[in-house]
Parts: structure tokens; C-alpha cells; sequence
């Protein structure tokens, strides 16, 4: 089964813009897991189901389609790579 | 305060009759001290002065001496070389020192009390402790007077953190994130400039209007109470802020749906109006609508900081000039994280943000210093003039 890592942002979210480039380097350190972004006002019915709460961006690990982490807010690299680890 | 500014008016008109008088307490063994006998040698060449030497480590009448100017002058410091110049004492020699010593012969030309003759003669006069005056010699900025950089610092400093207050960012960067997509360049830059431009005329409008205010009313002791009260609240708001948010997550709090929609929409409205020549002064004016209402949020979002900002500048009696160079300081710094983004946005075709750790930690500074200001405001307004 395929990990997913899916990232909800918005363009108005300056958290969401200093995470960009550092989401780039993650999705080349972890080539086997499907990285999907979601943006928090166009996608409004595909992010409905992951219940988003008040802060952004927001990192959601998938196995399959069951949740199996949340990452909420900046993050560095570091700690996403950590979570990721575990999964890989 | 107005003592001494009188006393520095009356040295304009008044020449000096007689040679100033400096007391240096030195020790034999002290190398300061032979540098301020020479710099002093050097100095009475150019200077009407008359310098009184009392050496303290071998002399025992010369450092009790010592002992009770110092405790006239209510100097704790136990070094040598201290200089005493009427009632100003100055502990040390440096670059700063020099020019404390020459400011204090500038000062010095009017009748005063020389403190080291009061005690020797056991006088019963009373005196004002003149602190030193002067400029102090900085590393890479030499020559610094207090005086002259303490507003302007002060202007930089609360207009920076005030900029920091994310309330309006968010609409910059929508708009941002869609005229980067736009092939015009030209007008690209217009519709950026046109949105900092109105946010500073609104910030300057109501700075202007309550400083006018404030200085009609500075000398009304319960408003400036209100004023430091809503400085304190202000602090107490932005510090309960920073503690409930220090462990929390850093990230961008989720814009109110109906508020993002009405945004977004006259955004879309307004890049329409940019593509047809004949509507593009229509998306001007959208643009300034826009940046009017998004800073009027900001206004109310800002913990009154501008308020407070203008009653400094008020208690400061400054002139027309000055009270406008000092509020466009406040608004470029206020500005300036805004700017910097929609720069990298035009240079780049990028947007970038600013990391939302610093929002907190504008909240942690902004607060000590909205308390700071208030507790100064209610019990040493004369502090925030800055007259070292």
C-alpha cells in the first residue's frame, strides 16, 4: 500500500509559504510516498472529509485511506523527516 | 527638566568670565588616568579650564574626599579616574567621556555650584545633580547623542512590531498570489504600490489625526492616564496572548470563510477591471478600497500601538516636521514586512512568507513594552521625552 502524504495550505497562509520549499526537499528525500497538496479554498469538498481545524497548513500521513498521523502548523524538516521515518 | 533646558539657553547669551573648574580624582597606578591627564594637557590649550588633580591611592584626605563627592553626587561606582565638573560627576575615561567633558565646559558657563568647593568649605547651598551630558562614541556609529536617536529608535522599534500583527497580511498575500499570475509587469508594480501606499495615507490619516488630538489634550492628566491604561491592557492582551500560544503550534489561524469569500471576490473583480485597459482606473480604485478596509482591520487589530506611539510623540513638544518624519518612520517599519514580501513577490514571481514564530514573538516584546509605556506614562511621563 502506497503512504500519502497529503498537505492542506492556503496562499494566503504565510506558515503555508515557508513551508514550500521545505516540502520540496521532503518529497525528494521520500520518493516512495504519493505527496498530494490540497489548497484550503479550492478544494473546500475534497479536504471536507479530513476535518481541518483552525490552524494551517496541516500534514496528514495516509496508509491506504486510514490516518495514521497529523502534522499541524511550521514545521521544520527535521520533524516532518522524523514522522515520515516511521512510515517509510 | 525645563532647568536645564533654560540653563542651555542661557549659555547661548552669557560668555564665560572665569576658567572652568575640573576636579580629577586619579590614582598613580591607574594607565585611564594618565590617558585623561594627557587628553586634559591637550584639551586646556583649546579650553578656558583649570584642572584640580587629587591623587586618591596615596593621598587618604583626597579619596575621602572622593568618598563624599561621590555620595553628593549619589555615585556608587568606586573607580577612578571620576571627573567632577560643577554637580556633574563622570566615572571612566573613553571616546564617550571626551565628549561628556566638552559638553559639560559647552554647559558649565552660567553661575553654578561646584560641588567639590562645597564640600571642602563645608557650604550650605542647594544643588541639582546634572547628569553627564553629550554624545556617547558607539562602535561602527561613532559619535551618538542619546537624545537624537531615542525617538527615532523608538519609532522604528514599535512600528516594526506593530507590522508584525498578522491580521492584514493575509490580504496582501491573496492579492499577491494573484496579480503574480499576470503577464503585465508594469501593471503588476502599480497595482502592488498602489496597495502599500494607501495602507501608509490610512495609517498616516489616523496617526495624524490622533496626534492632533493627543497634543490638545497631552497636557490633561486623565488622558494620558486613558492612554497608558489602554498601553497597559494593550500589554496585558498581548503577553496573555504569548503564553497561551508559546507551546501551541506555529501556523496561520483559518480566516473567517465569509470574510476570505467577500476578499477573494473583490479580488477577482479587481484583476477583471486590470486586463481591460479602459477599466484599469477602476482596479486602481478597487485596490485602494481594498487596502482602506483591510487597514482599518488592522487599525483595531493593532492593540492600540499607533495610539500609544502619537501621545509619546505629543508628550515630546515636537515641531510639525518632526512629528511627521517621526510618524513616516513608525509607518515604514510598520510597513516593512509587507514590502519586503511584495518585493521578493514582483522580483522573483514568488511568494514567500514570514515565518508565524515571529508573530508570537512580536506578541512577547510588544507586550513588555506596552506595559512599559503605560507604567512610564502614569508615573515618569518626563521618561518618555527622552532627555538623557
Amino acid at each position: 500500500m502506497v503512504i500519502k502524504l497529503i498537505r492542506i495550505s492556503a496562499v494566503w497562509c504565510p506558515a503555508c509559504l515557508i513551508m514550500r520549499p521545505r516540502m520540496q526537499e521532503i518529497e525528494k528525500k521520500f520518493p516512495n510516498f504519493e505527496h498530494i497538496e490540497y489548497d484550503f479554498d479550492l478544494d473546500e469538498e475534497m479536504i471536507a472529509k479530513y476535518n481541518v481545524g483552525e490552524v494551517l497548513p496541516v500534514f496528514i500521513l495516509l496508509d491506504g485511506d486510514k490516518e495514521v498521523t497529523r502534522l499541524v502548523g511550521e514545521k521544520t524538516v527535521a520533524e516532518i523527516e522524523n514522522k515520515l521515518r516511521c512510515f517509510e | 527638566m525645563k532647568k536645564i533646558i533654560f540653563l542651555i539657553l542661557l549659555l547661548l547669551f552669557i560668555p564665560k568670565v572665569n576658567a572652568l573648574d575640573i576636579h580629577l580624582f586619579y590614582s598613580e597606578l591607574c594607565s585611564t588616568c594618565e590617558e585623561e591627564i594627557k587628553f586634559f594637557e591637550e584639551y586646556k590649550k583649546e579650553a578656558d579650564i583649570n584642572i584640580i588633580y587629587y591623587e586618591t591611592t596615596r593621598n587618604k584626605e583626597n579619596d575621602e574626599l572622593l568618598s563624599d563627592v561621590r555620595k553628593a553626587l549619589n555615585n556608587n561606582d568606586k573607580t577612578v579616574p571620576y571627573t567632577v565638573i560643577g554637580t556633574t560627576g563622570i566615572t571612566g575615561f573613553n571616546e564617550t567621556v571626551k565628549n561628556q567633558i566638552k559638553a559639560a565646559y559647552e554647559f558649565y558657563t552660567y553661575e553654578f555650584v561646584d560641588i567639590v568647593d562645597v564640600i571642602q568649605n563645608d557650604l550650605d547651598v542647594e544643588y541639582e545633580i546634572i547628569p553627564p551630558l553629550g554624545q556617547y562614541n558607539l562602535p561602527i556609529l561613532g559619535d551618538v547623542n542619546p537624545e537624537d536617536v531615542s525617538l527615532p529608535l523608538v519609532s522604528i522599534i514599535i512600528g516594526f512590531i506593530d507590522g508584525f500583527n498578522p491580521c492584514a497580511m493575509w490580504v496582501l498575500l491573496f492579492l499577491l498570489s494573484i496579480i503574480v499570475t499576470m503577464k503585465d509587469r508594469k501593471k503588476m508594480w502599480i497595482i502592488g504600490i498602489t496597495f502599500l501606499i494607501t495602507s501608509a495615507v490610512v495609517y498616516l490619516a489616523f496617526m495624524l489625526a490622533w496626534l492632533q488630538i493627543a497634543i490638545t489634550l497631552s497636557e490633561i492628566v486623565w488622558v494620558r492616564l486613558i492612554i497608558a491604561l489602554i498601553a497597559l491592557l494593550g500589554g496585558a492582551i498581548n503577553l496573555t496572548s504569548y503564553y497561551k500560544e508559546r507551546k501551541k503550534d506555529n501556523g496561520c489561524a483559518v480566516v473567517d470563510k465569509e470574510q476570505r469569500k467577500s476578499i477573494s471576490k473583490r479580488i477577482h473583480k479587481i484583476v477583471k477591471q486590470i486586463d481591460n485597459k479602459k477599466t484599469f482606473y477602476l482596479a486602481i480604485l478597487g485596490v485602494m478600497g481594498l487596502a482602506v478596509s483591510v487597514n482599518l482591520i488592522e487599525l483595531a487589530c493593532s492593540s492600540g500601538l499607533p495610539l500609544i506611539f502619537t501621545q509619546i510623540l505629543a508628550i515630546n513638544n515636537l515641531s510639525s516636521l518632526q512629528y511627521l518624519l517621526y510618524i513616516l518612520l513608525y509607518i515604514l517599519f510598520f510597513l516593512i514586512d509587507d514590502i519586503v514580501i511584495f518585493a521578493i513577490a514582483m522580483k522573483t514571481l514568488k511568494l514567500t512568507g514570514i515565518s508565524t514564530k515571529y508573530n508570537k514573538l512580536s506578541h512577547l516584546i510588544g507586550g513588555i513594552l506596552m506595559l512599559l509605556i503605560g507604567i512610564l506614562m502614569i508615573f515618569k511621563p518626563e521618561w518618555l521625552m527622552f532627555n538623557f
